[in-house]
């Protein structure tokens, strides 16, 4: 697929890729000739590759235009003043009530701005830098969180926003094992930081097919596991306080050692027996064990797996059609996530490399096919041509014309940008060379497959004009009586056009 | 949620709907989901036989209807709704069509076996219909009494009612509030008397006058409240009802039977002294059977009044007139706020009504959002044009914490949410159930300046938001809804202030 060029002379774009979490965003850039570079996040001691879903609003000193520091910047100045640090604010994308931060509000959308802006800057180092964004959303985002996931986009500084299901995103990624042979329908169980997201998805050649989703937005997240976690750690840190009264004031920032410290103790058991963490001086390391965590865990997963099996039966779909259960999202490391759906669906369930970064990497891989989401028009074969496309999906919005009327475009050329149904971008490209006569759809206007969406003039090419039989045309509709010679003296004679060979012109 | 949104959103939807067979079903659905919006709020009155209910009934409707007696020896489910002609239909739980019938035909249906001609599960419930005064904002549904042998058949009906009224005996109620437990635990799985829609009526407060030697009573009501503040100290009764309300329900009932007569009397027996009425009520078997120096009016005619209002009503009647009022119109209205009905009908309408109407919209909520897959196989362009039609009702619920608050809130009734006391009652108090404004949620006085409540919403942001990383699961999960109200009512509030000129914004 390296070297692609689109048929109208340009290479293929540079394309941001962006997974937006609950609690994580992680991004790559995919170059115009096809190679991929997953961005990295300093966090003053480390680059990961991902960063906390979170701002903060420093204003003075963050050195962005909006004031807002994004990713672990905020993270760690996130006890400096605790009303001006906002993270697990996907939910309310699409909410139109603005977050406070201190004396000031801000709509989430100019939040969810600040962090695909801050992602771009980070995407400067690739040349070009990415215009085109393509971010991920959950299944079912419901059309204001589309909308404004979009218009961030925008806001953010790319000229076309593209959007794709989660779900088909993560169906993309490399898995360990090899890929899915075609046709398996796959079960994806994405367990995030925030939320827990199911689908159903049919392998294709090419593209994979959306069947189904559910998901539990709320209490079966890897932070509710942090939450129950957490109440083993609390004691040791209420009775460090009760011991010394002078101590009270530390209560806030105490919480949140406890908290980070949970959060370290849970990665630490997702990969051994047994572990212990340090909460501050003075209090003793923590130990916790595997058995315990699960304990913790089992009934937020059981509650996962629960919503899973609910999908499946309400699709039909029988245990032996079920090709594989793929594993999405950094909560998939929990004790006993595996032997759950094992156990449920009768299949051993599969991951990729690392499944935090699994929705992003897929997402890169559906973005090499991007130069391939265009449909070429279809014409007859006259002077004045009207053009339809058919589109992958029955219906779309049309984001915009890249070409003006009365202007002439080659072979191939893109016409028109279309939205479909499910957010993402599909190009519409002329047939042949010509100039834009009229537009029939305008910019924002639903268009359906086989519309007719403008009619265009094909080039003459010289010594074609031959072929023709071209005659004056008059421009006002006439009467059949005027037609027969029964007009006014010195009124024009009208010629109807020959059949199979004059064309008005 | 106020209904009125809803009710354009179902009108909008209704408007932009496609005609034709395909929308069809989308539309029956629209227009019976009107029809629920539009209909009353259904108040069941449940509580032991000679408990007071059908006097508190008689109160509620505005007129004596259950004094014939009809009612009080049929275990029967009686509804009763306003309309200008009086009429009476039986419906019946065995797939008969109503029956219209004559009252004196009732006994016929309604007496279970008594005579033998009609099963006793054959009829479901009576409707009643007539010019009541006070039915215009809810439907009353009589319950049979609670040990009567007929639990199973009132745990069904009240199943079907938007808020409960439970009759507590001031004399006995806390023994009252026992039974109606226990009843709850017998009928667990179709009966919830939770705060959510149970209400609790003290009725027979006029009883509470004169109070005691040295104590005298002055004001039955203010002692009445003293007596539900304490019912609903009680560590048990406090998880059953939203609030208890004391009424003289025998001076409301008496107040509706007021006659031009009856006033003309308590105008003649205004003219006594208060201290020298109150002194003769002492002793009420002298005043109402023998001749008295001072006082006017047959003993019989007394008698009347006594039987009619009560000791207390009387003299609170007396004591009005002598007051000024002058017209039967004028005690009654007076009356109506001094027996506490009034007060009891506006938690029904206002509360309760408020409550229904956010239950109601739940289920029209998710109602729409599954219309899509109604209409799979439909054409394209119909599909497209009922969601968009519809998209005004699905937008509704997608960032409202109130439905998260109501399901929360039952939980919390239910005891099924791990949070302290102290959560427990902010999270009742944001979520309305001490009224909805802004202040009222807040838990701020009523003459609370905006920037007050400005600054009040933004503290509480700021303590829930801390709560979500620190707090254990069910608090987190409280704490994730209660960010969203306050942020909602930190808006508000400052949009307000924005309007007022107090703040530019």
């Amino acid at each position: 697929m390296n070297g692609d060029r689109e048929p109208d002379g340009g290479r293929r774009e540079a394309v941001l890729v962006v997974d937006l979490g609950t609690t994580t965003t992680s991004a790559m850039v995919l170059a115009p000739d096809g190679s991929c570079h997953l961005l990295r996040h300093e966090n003053g001691w480390d680059a990961q590759t991902w960063m906390p879903t979170a701002v903060f609003l420093a204003e003075d000193d963050s050195g962005s235009a909006d004031g807002f520091l994004v990713g672990w910047p905020a993270f760690e100045r996130r006890a400096d003043d605790p009303a001006r640090y906002r993270a697990e604010f996907k939910p309310d994308i699409g909410n139109d009530v603005p977050v406070p931060f201190g004396p000031k509000s801000f709509p989430v959308r100019v939040l969810v701005a600040s962090v695909l802006r801050h992602l771009r800057e980070a995407a400067d180092v690739c040349k070009p830098t990415p215009r085109r964004l393509l971010v991920t959303v959950p299944a079912v985002p419901g059309p204001a969180r589309r909308e404004t996931m979009i218009a961030a986009g925008l806001e953010a500084g790319f000229e076309d926003v593209e959007l794709l299901a989660e779900p088909l995103a993560a169906a993309h990624a490399p898995v360990v094992g090899g890929p899915w042979p075609v046709g398996t329908i796959v079960l994806v169980y994405d367990f995030g930081g925030g939320s827990f997201d199911t689908a159903l998805v049919r392998i294709g050649e090419d593209e994979h097919q959306l069947l189904d989703q559910d998901g539990l937005p709320t209490r079966h997240g890897g932070r509710d596991v942090d939450a129950a976690l957490r109440q083993d750690l609390t004691p040791a840190a209420d009775r460090y306080l009760a011991a010394d009264p002078a101590r009270g004031g530390l209560r806030d920032r105490l919480e949140r050692r406890v908290s980070d410290a949970t959060t370290r103790l849970k990665h630490r058991l997702s990969a051994r027996e047994h572990a212990s963490v340090d909460i501050t001086l003075g209090i003793d390391p923590q130990r916790s064990s595997r058995r315990r965590l699960r304990e913790i865990s089992d009934p937020i997963v059981a509650g996962t797996v629960d919503c899973c099996r609910a999908l499946v039966e309400r699709r039909g779909i029988a245990p032996a059609e079920l090709g594989g259960v793929l594993l999405t999202g950094g909560s998939t490391r929990l004790p006993g996530v595996a032997a759950h759906l094992r156990e449920a669906f009768g299949v051993e369930p599969r991951t990729t490399e690392d499944p935090v970064l699994a929705v992003v990497r897929g997402a890169a891989r559906w973005a090499l096919r991007i130069p391939a989401h265009a449909t070429t028009g279809v014409a007859p074969s006259v002077v004045d041509v009207p053009l339809k496309w058919s589109f992958p999906q029955e219906e779309a919005v049309l984001v915009r014309w890249l070409v003006a009327p009365r202007d002439a475009f080659p072979a191939g050329a893109v016409l028109a940008r279309v939205r479909l149904a499910d957010g993402s971008l599909h190009d519409l490209r002329a047939p042949d060379a010509g100039r834009i006569v009229r537009l029939h759809a305008i910019d924002g206007e639903r268009v359906y497959g086989d519309d007719w969406l403008v009619t265009v003039t094909k080039t003459v090419l010289p010594g074609e004009e031959a072929s023709y039989n071209i005659v004056p045309w008059a421009t006002r509709a006439a009467p059949v009586a005027r037609d027969r010679g029964a007009g006014p003296a010195g009124s024009e004679h009208l010629h109807a056009p020959r059949e199979g060979g004059s064309r008005p012109v | 949620m106020p209904v009125r949104p809803v009710a354009e959103a179902v009108d909008h939807a209704l408007r932009s709907l496609p005609g034709g067979p395909a929308a069809q079903p989308v539309r029956d659905g629209l227009l019976q989901a009107r029809e629920a919006l539009g209909a009353p709020l259904c108040v069941a009155v449940v509580g032991q036989l000679s408990s007071g209910k059908s006097t508190l009934v008689n109160a509620l409707i505005g007129k004596n209807l259950l004094a014939t007696g009809t009612t009080s020896v049929t275990p029967a489910v009686w509804v009763l709704r306003p309309a200008d002609t009086p009429s009476v239909t039986v419906h019946f739980t065995d797939g008969r069509p109503p029956l219209a019938c004559a009252p004196a035909e009732l006994r016929r249906f309604t007496a279970r076996g008594v005579d033998g001609s009609v099963k006793s599960t054959a009829v479901d419930h009576v409707e009643i219909r007539g010019p009541y005064p006070y039915l215009r904002t809810f439907d009353v549904m009589d319950t049979p009494g609670i040990g009567s042998g007929h639990d199973a058949d009132a745990a069904r009906h009240i199943r079907r009612a938007d808020a409960v009224i439970a009759v507590l005996n001031t004399a006995v109620a806390q023994r009252d509030a026992e039974l109606l437990i226990r009843f709850r635990g017998r009928q667990k799985e179709s009966v919830s008397l939770t705060p959510l829609t149970a209400i609790g009526v003290l009725t027979k407060v006029e009883l509470l006058w004169p109070g005691e030697i040295g104590a005298e009573c002055d004001d039955a009501l203010a002692l009445g409240r003293d007596h539900a503040r304490r019912i609903l100290a009680d560590p048990v009764t406090k998880w059953l009802f939203h609030d208890v309300v004391p009424v003289c329900s025998k001076v409301a009932a008496g107040t509706v039977a007021l006659t031009d007569a009856a006033f003309a009397d308590l105008r003649a027996l205004s003219a006594v002294p208060e201290s020298r009425l109150r002194v003769h009520l002492d002793d009420l078997r002298t005043f109402a059977t023998q001749p008295c120096d001072g006082l006017p009016l047959p003993p019989a005619r007394r008698a009347v009044l006594v039987a009619l209002l009560s000791p207390y009503g009387l003299f609170r009647s007396a004591r009005f007139i002598r007051e000024g009022v002058g017209t039967v119109e004028e005690l009654r209205r007076v009356l109506d706020e001094a027996h506490g009905m009034a007060t009891l009908r506006h938690t029904l309408s206002e509360h309760f009504g408020r409550r229904s109407d956010l239950i109601k919209t739940s289920r029209i909520v998710d109602w729409a959002h599954g219309c899509g897959h109604r209409l799979t196989g439909a054409d394209p362009r119909v599909r497209t044009r009922v969601t968009d039609a519809l998209r005004p009702i699905t937008a509704l619920g997608e960032y409202d914490p109130a439905f998260a608050e109501l399901r929360l809130l039952r939980q919390w009734y239910e005891r099924e949410l791990d949070i302290s006391d102290e959560d427990g009652a902010e999270l009742a108090r944001a979520a309305g159930e001490r009224g909805t404004s802004a202040a009222r949620r807040l838990g701020a006085d009523d003459t609370a300046t905006l920037r007050c409540l400005e600054e009040a919403a933004l503290d509480r942001v700021a303590h829930w938001r801390r709560l979500q990383a620190v707090g254990g699961p069910d608090r987190r999960h409280v704490a994730l809804v209660l960010e969203r109200r306050y942020t909602r009512l930190h808006d508000q509030v400052r949009r307000a202030r924005i309007l007022l000129g107090e703040t530019d914004g």
